[in-house]
């Protein structure tokens, strides 16, 4: 029998974080070539449960129980493929997307497939180079591991 | 210098760390943003009614700091146009705005003894 799991106070947000962020596994989709040399950084940089992807990996791609889904967007990006499969998650996940966009990138027509596939506002930010996006998906990520672990416990 | 992996994770007492930080911040406006998004997620223009008097560049910057700094997600919609955007706790925001309550009773104690003090000195002076 494994010995039982260390489990820090829930208001612990470090303690909580630490403790679990192996078990959140952060998927970052890229589809573009400036996309692809961020993806392939924060994958190198970063010693986290991170796998890069493209949307044609979406259709097999096998989901864990704790996951966080990043989506780069550089111009002339589309989410076309990632709402349909999108729109085939339980509705709590959605959350679990987060969509990372070139200050240059048309946000109202990269985002014109989610819109249309009735998906929810979507949550993102802007995202100019590797160190902007390194720092914002890292807090991003931590996050998402604070959710899974406490079970949104500062959130009542 | 730290690994790569390392700068990713929180430090210990992070929402301790950052209700201090945002308590002994000359503006008021952070720590008044983040206690407006306790209810519920707010549009722009519903958190505008803080400025009081203050240009909308305020505002703008000061979500753009809350973001940057991980206490608050920002959501939009672009089927309308212009896009709607709204803006919300994340967890660790929720945790900071905890321990900012938490942290007031003493600020407030602290602010009236530095300043009676203050008034002394200036009295015996």
């Amino acid at each position: 029998m494994p010995p039982p799991r260390h489990r820090p106070d829930a208001s612990d947000y470090a303690a909580v974080v630490r403790a679990h962020h192996k078990d959140t596994v952060g998927f970052i989709l890229a589809d573009s070539d400036p996309c692809l040399h961020i993806q392939d950084l924060k994958v190198t940089r970063i010693r986290r449960t991170l796998r890069p992807i493209a949307s044609s990996d979406l259709e097999r791609l096998r989901l864990p129980r704790f996951w966080m889904l990043a989506v780069l967007l550089w111009p002339g990006d589309t989410t076309g493929s990632l709402a349909s499969w999108a729109s085939r998650l339980p509705a709590g996940q959605l959350d679990r997307v987060r969509f990372y966009l070139h200050p240059e990138t048309d946000a109202r027509s990269a985002a014109e497939g989610w819109a249309r596939a009735g998906l929810p506002p979507l949550r993102y930010e802007v995202v100019r180079d590797f160190p902007s996006f390194h720092r914002l998906f890292g807090l991003h990520f931590n996050d998402r591991v604070y959710e899974d672990a406490a079970g949104g416990a500062a959130r009542g | 210098m730290p690994s790569p992996s390392r700068l990713a994770l929180p430090e210990p007492d992070v929402e301790y760390r950052l209700a201090y930080k945002l308590l002994s911040a000359r503006s008021s406006l952070d720590r008044e943003v983040l206690l407006a998004l306790v209810a519920r997620p707010r549009r722009y223009a519903e958190l505008k009614p803080l400025l009081r008097g203050r240009r909308d560049h305020n505002l703008t910057k000061s979500l753009h700091r809350l973001r940057w700094g991980g206490l608050v997600d920002q959501r939009g919609d672009f089927r309308h146009d212009p896009p709607v955007t709204t803006y919300e706790l994340s967890n660790l925001g929720t945790l900071v705005v905890l321990r900012m309550m938490q942290m007031l009773p003493a600020h407030e104690s602290a602010e009236a003894l530095l300043r009676g003090r203050s008034a002394g000195e200036r009295a015996s002076a």
